[in-house]
Protein backbone atom coordinates (compact mmCIF):
# COMPACT_ATOMS: atom_id res chain seq x y z
CA UNK A 1 0.00 0.00 0.00
CA UNK A 2 1.33 3.41 -0.92
CA UNK A 3 1.79 5.84 1.94
CA UNK A 4 0.40 9.34 1.53
CA UNK A 5 2.82 12.22 1.09
CA UNK A 6 1.66 13.52 4.47
CA UNK A 7 2.51 10.23 6.19
CA UNK A 8 5.91 10.14 4.52
CA UNK A 9 6.65 13.76 5.46
CA UNK A 10 5.61 13.18 9.09
CA UNK A 11 7.73 10.04 9.36
CA UNK A 12 10.69 11.94 7.97
CA UNK A 13 10.14 15.00 10.17
CA UNK A 14 13.17 14.18 12.30
CA UNK A 15 15.39 13.63 9.25
CA UNK A 16 16.90 16.39 7.10
CA UNK A 17 14.48 17.33 4.34
CA UNK A 18 16.31 17.11 1.04
CA UNK A 19 15.57 16.80 -2.65
CA UNK A 20 14.74 13.38 -4.03
CA UNK A 21 14.74 12.42 -7.71
CA UNK A 22 11.26 11.01 -7.07
CA UNK A 23 10.07 14.66 -6.93
CA UNK A 24 11.03 15.32 -10.56
CA UNK A 25 8.15 16.49 -12.77
CA UNK A 26 10.08 16.03 -16.00
CA UNK A 27 10.80 19.72 -16.67
CA UNK A 28 14.34 20.73 -15.57
CA UNK A 29 13.37 24.36 -14.89
CA UNK A 30 10.49 23.31 -12.62
CA UNK A 31 12.71 20.79 -10.83
CA UNK A 32 15.35 23.50 -10.24
CA UNK A 33 12.70 25.75 -8.66
CA UNK A 34 11.41 22.91 -6.50
CA UNK A 35 14.98 22.16 -5.34
CA UNK A 36 15.33 25.72 -4.01
CA UNK A 37 11.96 25.47 -2.22
CA UNK A 38 12.89 22.08 -0.69
CA UNK A 39 16.22 23.54 0.46
CA UNK A 40 14.56 26.57 2.08
CA UNK A 41 11.92 24.46 3.82
CA UNK A 42 14.63 22.06 4.99
CA UNK A 43 16.40 24.96 6.72
CA UNK A 44 13.55 25.99 8.98
CA UNK A 45 14.11 23.46 11.79
CA UNK A 46 17.87 24.03 12.01
CA UNK A 47 17.42 27.80 11.85
CA UNK A 48 14.98 27.74 14.76
CA UNK A 49 17.39 25.96 17.06
CA UNK A 50 20.59 27.80 16.07
CA UNK A 51 22.08 31.19 16.88
CA UNK A 52 20.20 34.39 15.96
CA UNK A 53 17.23 32.10 15.39
CA UNK A 54 14.60 34.82 14.95
CA UNK A 55 16.56 36.64 12.28
CA UNK A 56 17.45 33.47 10.43
CA UNK A 57 13.89 32.07 10.56
CA UNK A 58 12.42 35.43 9.45
CA UNK A 59 14.86 35.58 6.55
CA UNK A 60 14.07 31.96 5.57
CA UNK A 61 10.33 32.77 5.60
CA UNK A 62 10.89 35.94 3.56
CA UNK A 63 12.94 34.00 1.01
CA UNK A 64 10.38 31.22 0.92
CA UNK A 65 7.54 33.65 0.27
CA UNK A 66 9.53 35.49 -2.43
CA UNK A 67 10.61 32.33 -4.19
CA UNK A 68 7.19 30.68 -3.93
CA UNK A 69 5.67 33.76 -5.56
CA UNK A 70 8.27 33.64 -8.37
CA UNK A 71 7.96 29.89 -8.90
CA UNK A 72 4.15 29.90 -8.95
CA UNK A 73 4.10 32.72 -11.49
CA UNK A 74 6.45 30.71 -13.76
CA UNK A 75 4.60 27.43 -13.28
CA UNK A 76 1.19 29.00 -13.92
CA UNK A 77 2.43 30.58 -17.15
CA UNK A 78 3.89 27.23 -18.19
CA UNK A 79 0.60 25.43 -17.52
CA UNK A 80 -1.29 27.88 -19.74
CA UNK A 81 1.37 27.58 -22.46
CA UNK A 82 1.15 23.78 -22.58
CA UNK A 83 -2.66 23.79 -22.49
CA UNK A 84 -2.97 22.05 -19.12
CA UNK A 85 -6.76 21.85 -18.67
CA UNK A 86 -6.78 22.12 -14.84
CA UNK A 87 -4.57 25.20 -14.59
CA UNK A 88 -7.25 27.29 -12.87
CA UNK A 89 -7.75 24.78 -10.04
CA UNK A 90 -3.98 24.42 -9.71
CA UNK A 91 -3.63 28.19 -9.34
CA UNK A 92 -6.20 28.19 -6.56
CA UNK A 93 -3.96 25.78 -4.61
CA UNK A 94 -1.02 28.13 -5.17
CA UNK A 95 -2.99 31.15 -3.96
CA UNK A 96 -4.06 29.33 -0.78
CA UNK A 97 -0.48 28.33 0.04
CA UNK A 98 0.82 31.87 -0.53
CA UNK A 99 -1.81 33.21 1.86
CA UNK A 100 -0.88 30.59 4.46
CA UNK A 101 2.85 31.34 4.22
CA UNK A 102 2.16 35.08 4.46
CA UNK A 103 -0.04 34.51 7.53
CA UNK A 104 2.74 32.48 9.22
CA UNK A 105 5.26 35.17 8.30
CA UNK A 106 3.16 37.99 9.75
CA UNK A 107 2.45 36.03 12.92
CA UNK A 108 6.13 35.23 13.33
CA UNK A 109 7.12 38.85 12.82
CA UNK A 110 4.52 40.04 15.34
CA UNK A 111 5.55 37.51 17.97
CA UNK A 112 7.81 34.51 17.24
CA UNK A 113 6.39 32.70 20.28
CA UNK A 114 3.01 32.51 18.50
CA UNK A 115 4.42 30.18 15.84
CA UNK A 116 5.27 26.55 16.48
CA UNK A 117 8.26 26.17 14.16
CA UNK A 118 8.17 22.36 14.20
CA UNK A 119 4.52 22.47 13.14
CA UNK A 120 5.27 25.04 10.43
CA UNK A 121 8.16 22.96 9.05
CA UNK A 122 5.99 19.81 8.98
CA UNK A 123 3.13 21.68 7.31
CA UNK A 124 5.43 23.00 4.57
CA UNK A 125 7.12 19.63 4.04
CA UNK A 126 3.74 17.93 3.73
CA UNK A 127 2.46 20.64 1.43
CA UNK A 128 5.36 20.58 -1.01
CA UNK A 129 5.70 16.79 -1.13
CA UNK A 130 1.95 16.36 -1.58
CA UNK A 131 1.77 19.16 -4.13
CA UNK A 132 4.67 17.90 -6.22
CA UNK A 133 3.73 14.22 -6.09
CA UNK A 134 0.02 14.65 -6.53
CA UNK A 135 -0.84 18.01 -8.14
CA UNK A 136 2.25 18.73 -10.23
CA UNK A 137 2.41 15.10 -11.39
CA UNK A 138 -0.92 15.71 -13.16
CA UNK A 139 0.62 18.10 -15.68
CA UNK A 140 3.66 15.91 -16.37
CA UNK A 141 2.10 14.23 -19.49
CA UNK A 142 1.51 17.71 -20.97
CA UNK A 143 4.89 19.18 -19.96
CA UNK A 144 7.52 16.47 -20.31
CA UNK A 145 9.53 16.79 -23.52
CA UNK A 146 7.38 19.77 -24.49
CA UNK A 147 9.63 22.69 -25.56
CA UNK A 148 6.82 25.12 -24.72
CA UNK A 149 7.16 24.17 -21.04
CA UNK A 150 10.82 25.20 -20.73
CA UNK A 151 10.24 28.24 -22.91
CA UNK A 152 7.41 29.50 -20.71
CA UNK A 153 9.40 28.88 -17.51
CA UNK A 154 12.35 30.85 -18.90
CA UNK A 155 10.13 33.73 -19.97
CA UNK A 156 9.89 34.92 -16.36
CA UNK A 157 13.38 35.69 -15.16
CA UNK A 158 15.06 37.31 -12.20
CA UNK A 159 13.63 40.72 -13.06
CA UNK A 160 10.53 39.37 -11.36
CA UNK A 161 12.13 40.08 -7.97
CA UNK A 162 13.25 43.57 -8.94
CA UNK A 163 9.87 44.50 -10.37
CA UNK A 164 7.87 43.31 -7.38
CA UNK A 165 5.92 46.29 -6.12
CA UNK A 166 4.46 44.60 -3.07
CA UNK A 167 7.23 44.09 -0.55
CA UNK A 168 6.99 41.95 2.53
CA UNK A 169 6.33 43.53 5.90
CA UNK A 170 9.56 44.91 7.33
CA UNK B 1 26.65 42.83 -15.50
CA UNK B 2 24.79 39.53 -15.31
CA UNK B 3 23.82 38.44 -11.82
CA UNK B 4 24.34 34.77 -12.62
CA UNK B 5 27.97 35.39 -13.56
CA UNK B 6 28.87 36.97 -10.23
CA UNK B 7 31.26 35.32 -7.80
CA UNK B 8 30.35 36.09 -4.23
CA UNK B 9 32.15 35.46 -0.94
CA UNK B 10 29.81 35.02 2.06
CA UNK B 11 31.42 35.80 5.42
CA UNK B 12 29.42 34.97 8.55
CA UNK B 13 30.22 33.05 11.72
CA UNK B 14 26.66 31.70 11.84
CA UNK B 15 26.61 28.57 9.66
CA UNK B 16 22.81 28.66 9.28
CA UNK B 17 22.93 32.22 7.97
CA UNK B 18 25.79 31.39 5.58
CA UNK B 19 23.86 28.45 4.17
CA UNK B 20 20.71 30.55 3.89
CA UNK B 21 22.48 33.37 2.03
CA UNK B 22 24.05 30.75 -0.26
CA UNK B 23 20.57 29.37 -1.06
CA UNK B 24 19.09 32.84 -1.60
CA UNK B 25 21.94 33.63 -4.01
CA UNK B 26 21.30 30.33 -5.77
CA UNK B 27 17.64 31.32 -6.06
CA UNK B 28 18.96 34.36 -7.96
CA UNK B 29 20.86 31.94 -10.20
CA UNK B 30 24.21 32.94 -8.67
CA UNK B 31 26.05 29.67 -8.43
CA UNK B 32 29.66 30.62 -7.81
CA UNK B 33 29.98 31.35 -4.12
CA UNK B 34 32.44 30.61 -1.34
CA UNK B 35 31.85 30.74 2.38
CA UNK B 36 34.06 31.84 5.27
CA UNK B 37 33.23 31.44 8.96
CA UNK B 38 35.43 34.35 10.08
CA UNK B 39 37.09 37.52 8.82
CA UNK B 40 40.50 35.84 9.02
CA UNK B 41 39.34 32.88 6.94
CA UNK B 42 37.81 35.29 4.42
CA UNK B 43 41.15 37.11 4.01
CA UNK B 44 42.84 33.77 3.48
CA UNK B 45 40.32 32.90 0.73
CA UNK B 46 40.84 36.31 -0.87
CA UNK B 47 44.54 35.60 -1.24
CA UNK B 48 43.74 32.84 -3.75
CA UNK B 49 40.23 33.61 -5.08
CA UNK B 50 38.94 36.90 -6.45
CA UNK B 51 35.19 37.30 -5.99
CA UNK B 52 33.19 40.16 -7.56
CA UNK B 53 31.52 40.97 -4.25
CA UNK B 54 31.70 40.17 -0.53
CA UNK B 55 28.72 39.89 1.82
CA UNK B 56 30.10 40.20 5.36
CA UNK B 57 28.29 39.99 8.70
CA UNK B 58 28.75 42.98 10.96
CA UNK B 59 29.00 41.07 14.26
CA UNK B 60 31.52 38.23 14.31
CA UNK B 61 33.85 36.78 16.90
CA UNK B 62 37.41 38.02 16.41
CA UNK B 63 37.54 40.22 13.31
CA UNK B 64 34.11 41.79 12.75
CA UNK B 65 32.69 43.01 9.45
CA UNK B 66 33.95 46.56 9.96
CA UNK B 67 37.50 45.51 10.74
CA UNK B 68 37.41 43.13 7.78
CA UNK B 69 36.26 45.93 5.45
CA UNK B 70 39.03 48.25 6.69
CA UNK B 71 41.59 45.49 6.22
CA UNK B 72 40.48 44.88 2.62
CA UNK B 73 40.50 48.60 1.83
CA UNK B 74 43.98 49.09 3.29
CA UNK B 75 45.71 45.94 2.09
CA UNK B 76 43.97 44.36 -0.89
CA UNK B 77 42.45 47.25 -2.83
CA UNK B 78 44.51 49.16 -5.34
CA UNK B 79 43.95 52.57 -6.94
CA UNK B 80 42.36 50.86 -9.91
CA UNK B 81 40.49 48.08 -8.20
CA UNK B 82 38.19 48.14 -5.20
CA UNK B 83 36.44 45.02 -3.93
CA UNK B 84 32.71 45.69 -3.48
CA UNK B 85 31.59 44.90 0.09
CA UNK B 86 28.06 44.80 1.51
CA UNK B 87 27.80 44.66 5.30
CA UNK B 88 24.95 42.52 6.65
CA UNK B 89 23.66 43.38 10.10
CA UNK B 90 20.98 42.35 12.54
CA UNK B 91 20.86 45.77 14.14
CA UNK B 92 20.49 48.57 11.64
CA UNK B 93 21.10 51.71 13.67
CA UNK B 94 22.76 54.97 12.72
CA UNK B 95 25.91 54.14 14.65
CA UNK B 96 26.45 50.96 12.66
CA UNK B 97 25.59 52.64 9.38
CA UNK B 98 28.17 55.31 10.18
CA UNK B 99 30.80 52.68 11.04
CA UNK B 100 30.14 50.82 7.77
CA UNK B 101 30.35 54.08 5.83
CA UNK B 102 33.63 55.13 7.47
CA UNK B 103 35.16 51.66 6.94
CA UNK B 104 34.53 51.99 3.19
CA UNK B 105 31.63 49.56 2.74
CA UNK B 106 29.59 49.88 -0.43
CA UNK B 107 26.26 49.15 1.22
CA UNK B 108 24.49 47.94 4.28
CA UNK B 109 21.64 45.41 4.50
CA UNK B 110 19.57 44.69 7.60
CA UNK B 111 18.47 41.21 8.63
CA UNK B 112 15.86 39.89 8.17
CA UNK B 113 15.97 40.91 4.49
CA UNK B 114 13.94 39.92 1.46
CA UNK B 115 15.30 38.52 -1.80
CA UNK B 116 14.27 41.73 -3.52
CA UNK B 117 16.19 43.92 -1.04
CA UNK B 118 19.37 41.85 -1.30
CA UNK B 119 19.13 41.73 -5.08
CA UNK B 120 18.59 45.49 -5.32
CA UNK B 121 21.64 46.14 -3.14
CA UNK B 122 23.82 43.77 -5.19
CA UNK B 123 22.64 45.28 -8.48
CA UNK B 124 23.21 48.83 -7.21
CA UNK B 125 26.70 48.10 -5.90
CA UNK B 126 27.74 46.20 -9.01
CA UNK B 127 26.33 48.90 -11.30
CA UNK B 128 27.97 52.01 -9.93
CA UNK B 129 30.60 50.69 -7.51
CA UNK B 130 30.18 53.65 -5.17
CA UNK B 131 30.81 53.31 -1.45
CA UNK B 132 28.22 54.48 1.10
CA UNK B 133 30.38 57.53 1.76
CA UNK B 134 30.61 58.45 -1.93
CA UNK B 135 26.87 57.99 -2.36
CA UNK B 136 26.10 60.25 0.59
CA UNK B 137 28.55 62.88 -0.64
CA UNK B 138 27.03 62.72 -4.13
CA UNK B 139 23.55 63.22 -2.65
CA UNK B 140 24.72 66.24 -0.66
CA UNK B 141 26.32 67.75 -3.75
CA UNK B 142 23.01 67.78 -5.61
CA UNK B 143 21.23 71.06 -4.86
CA UNK B 144 17.75 70.57 -3.40
CA UNK B 145 14.68 71.46 -5.47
Amino acid sequence: MNKSAQTVAKEQASEPFTWSDAYSVGVPEVDADHMVLVELIGMIDGAASGEESQMVVSTVLNALYDYTDYHFEREERMQRAIGYPDHKEHKQGHDRLKEQVMAYLRRYQEDPAQVDIGELATFLRCWIVEHILREDAQYRPYAENNPKASEAMKSIGLDFFMEKTEDLPA
Amino acid sequence: MKLQNLRILIVDDNANMRRLIHTILRSMNIKETMEAGSGAQALEILSTWQPDLVLVDYVMEGMDGIEFTKKVRSTLDTDNKRLPIIVVTGYADLQRLHAAKEAGANDFVAKPFTTKTLMQKIVRVMSNGLTLKEMMEAKQAVPAG
